[in-house]
């Protein structure tokens, strides 16, 4: 222990010196993974200044506060399960810190590299200015920024879930839904109960895709957390997204109330932006198609767009073709404008399930109208693409 | 020891005063601090330190006397103090640094312990010392990080260590493994108030520490406990007498407890008057909400008499302190 402390005494003083200085542009989340490097290094005294300074600024971050109660055991020579109070409680918390360290060490190298995008977001409108991404498995959110099209992460947090993880299916499963969502709203911290920390921005879960496949629940929202912590475990809620209430707040900041899409993913993959261009040419050629079927009236060319399993406000893909039928029929001429789209590779759906929202300028002789819509598109082995859910907002 | 020669060696130099005569008023405050006179040993120290305000030993003698007394203020004052004026000497620092761990102050301790070993790296006392501060910081960090009913864990850390302050002379009689890591290492012992090691091995049983291992709210409360338990049984009220014991009390020599109780009932019934009374109370920790107390009780009646070395051990319950074994040493 001598040599350890000695070298605290001397090497601790630049280390504090130079913690002082980055500290100040750092999260507890770079000092905590700076820590554990220092601790990697076998720089344990320089480790321990820095566990200090994190755990003084951050009184709260639990994590923190267990690597530097582990660093000062170690020194001690005294073993953890001695200065731990017994409590029923201890071991899963624990595990629960565990976790978070695990995910927050690999969040901190998770950064994608530039010129990288998510997989999944095949186009963003020029509309929505941000999006929001939400890789569930590394409990990690990242926000992306749309420049002209290009797009960039902006910052990216560590972001904990449902108790149960992530997939959520009916009500109080207590899992975080895997989807595409918008926030509808934010909830100021007057308004809430402590738990949810300074505030909350609702999701519209469930959506027509979620509906269709028949999930339950409600009250799905990002949200901060209690004062008396700076962050809650990776699977710590009953299915809402939540992060360190600084987080929330800057990520108050990126957000249009139905304009910043929020994509809650299982299966996250960064890509070069290039790679994505082929399937997202494939599937504007395919939206296109169907715009001109349309305004051509080429009704049948339009209906072959319509999965057999397609279904709108209780029409099933026979009601529906024969009101398109006698609908179009009726028309002198239509026009059909698309502008603002979006396309996503739809999350959790596996390979083949896309989602195009835009909005549509629908006008012809005796009827215009504006809405956005909603387009689920399945991709079928035969390479064929079917819309199998429509919804106008 | 070695603490107490560097010490001596060191005021007979920067002393002007006689140095034998400094020698022997310390010598003596060591004497009365051990015999429990902390209160004379103080007053003839002050008096000393009117006439010889420069002389280091009587000051540090003088911190100890404050130690023993509970004034930890005054304690942490002259040990302060100490550090500012001898910068050099280690043990100032380490009884700071002990003090500073009893108000839970561990940084401060820690900081102390580290000057006390920038001076005197090999200083094996400070190293212990300093390993118990990382024990008792590493228990404070870990009930930050599982927030695991933490005003009461933090509570009763502050106490063990409060205690162990004390503990010097019992703290080797500790025998789970739970306590010994965190017992703090012999600050009192180690620094110049110990007893040279033969002395101590020839001192008739030196009277423990006023405090041995309990703090002085839980010792009050005891006190209290003991004499509400005596007058119940002077006065022969058996409700308030079986109400000082727990339901877990097993009475000694293998009787059941409704053997006992009949027994007790009529023993104290019996005697047309009783008089008893603890002394002496000696306390020592026995593990969480667990405390040993040791007295000598006196009994009187009209037909018998004796006093006996008593002891029983006391458990916190939710009705307070109950004795839960009861025995004769």
């Amino acid at each position: 222990m001598t040599a350890s402390i000695r070298a605290r005494t001397l090497a601790g003083l630049a280390a504090a010196v130079f913690a002082g200085i980055s500290a100040a542009q750092q999260g507890p989340e770079q000092q905590f993974n700076a820590a554990v490097d220092l601790l990697r290094a076998g720089r344990s005294g320089d480790a321990l200044s820095a566990l200090e300074s994190l755990t003084h600024k951050e009184p709260t971050f639990r994590l923190g506060q267990l690597f530097y109660g582990e660093l000062l055991a170690a020194l001690s020579g005294t073993r953890r399960d001695i200065l731990i109070p017994e409590s029923p409680d201890a071991d899963p918390r624990l595990r629960d810190l565990a976790d978070e360290a695990r995910v927050r060490l690999a969040g901190e190298r998770a950064m994608p590299a530039p010129g990288m995008v998510p997989s999944s977001v095949l186009q963003l409108s020029e509309g929505f200015e941000h999006a929001i991404v939400v890789d569930l498995p590394r409990a990690r959110l990242y926000v992306v920024k749309n420049d002209g099209g290009a797009l960039h992460v902006e910052r990216h947090h560590y972001a904990a879930m449902g108790r149960n993880g992530y997939g959520k299916q009916t009500a109080g499963d207590l899992r975080t839904p895997v989807g595409l969502y918008h926030v509808t709203h934010w909830i100021g911290d007057q308004a809430l109960p402590e738990l949810y920390g300074t505030g909350a921005l609702p999701l519209d879960y469930p959506n027509p895709w979620d509906m269709l496949r028949k999930r339950t629940g409600s009250g799905i929202w990002l949200h901060g957390v209690p004062r008396d912590t700076y962050s809650r475990p990776p699977r710590s809620s009953e299915g809402c997204v939540t992060m360190a209430n600084a987080d929330l707040e800057a990520l108050r900041g990126f957000v249009r109330f139905g304009r910043t899409p929020v994509l809650l993913s299982d299966q996250l993959d960064w890509v070069p932006a290039s790679s994505v261009e082929p399937l997202r040419d494939s599937f504007l050629k395919r939206i296109e198609d169907w715009r001109r079927k349309w305004s051509g009236k080429d009704t049948e060319g339009y209906l072959a767009y319509y999965a057999d399993d397609f279904s709108v406000d209780g029409m099933d893909r026979k009601g529906f073709a024969a009101h398109k039928r006698r609908v179009n029929a009726s028309k002198k001429f239509i026009d059909v404008r698309l502008s603002d789209l979006s396309l996503f590779k739809y999350p959790g759906a596996g390979d083949d399930i896309f989602l195009a929202e835009f909005q549509m300028e629908y006008s012809s002789d005796n009827f215009a109208v504006t809405t956005r819509k909603d387009q689920f598109w399945r991709r079928n082995g035969s390479g064929s693409w079917q819309i199998v859910r429509e919804v106008n907002q | 020891m070695s603490a107490l020669r560097r010490i001596a060696a060191l005021a007979a130099v920067l002393v002007l005063s006689p140095a034998a005569f400094a020698e022997s008023v310390s010598t003596q405050a060591q004497a009365l601090i051990e015999q429990g006179k902390a209160g004379d040993a103080l007053q003839l120290l002050d008096k000393h330190l009117g006439k010889n305000p420069q002389d280091a030993e009587a000051r540090f003698m003088r911190g100890l006397a404050l130690v023993r007394l509970e004034r930890t203020k005054d304690a942490i004052r002259v040990f302060a103090d100490l550090t500012r004026d001898y910068p050099q000497l280690p043990e100032p620092y380490n009884n700071l640094a002990v003090l500073y761990a009893g108000q839970g102050d561990y940084e401060k301790a820690r900081d102390a312990l580290e000057a006390a070993l920038a001076t005197h790296p090999s200083y094996a006392t400070a190293h212990e010392n300093l390993g118990d501060i990382y024990a008792a910081l590493a228990g404070a960090a870990y009930n930050r990080a599982l927030a695991l009913d933490e005003s009461n864990q933090m509570l009763r850390r502050k106490l063990s260590l409060i205690n162990q302050l004390d503990s010097s002379a019992a703290a080797v009689s500790e025998s789970t493994v739970a306590v010994r890591p965190q017992a703090m290492t012999p600050a009192v012992a180690a620094a110049p108030v110990s007893t040279p090691a033969p002395a101590a091995a020839a001192a008739p049983a030196p009277p423990p520490a006023p405090a041995a291992t309990v703090d002085a709210d839980t010792r009050a409360a005891l006190q209290r406990v003991i004499d509400a338990w005596t007058a119940a049984w002077a006065k022969q009220d058996l409700n308030a007498y079986f109400a000082a014991y727990a339901e877990t009390f097993v009475p000694e020599a293998g009787l059941s407890r409704s053997a006992w109780e009949a027994q007790r009932r009529d023993r104290i019934s019996k005697p047309k008057r009783i008089g008893v009374t603890a002394k002496d109370l000696q306390f020592k920790a026995a593990g969480e909400n667990q405390v040993q107390v040791s007295f000598r009780q006196s009994y009187e009646s009209d037909t018998f008499a004796d006093v006996t070395a008593k002891a029983v051990d006391m458990t916190l319950t939710a009705g307070g302190w109950k004795i839960v074994r009861e025995y004769a040493r």
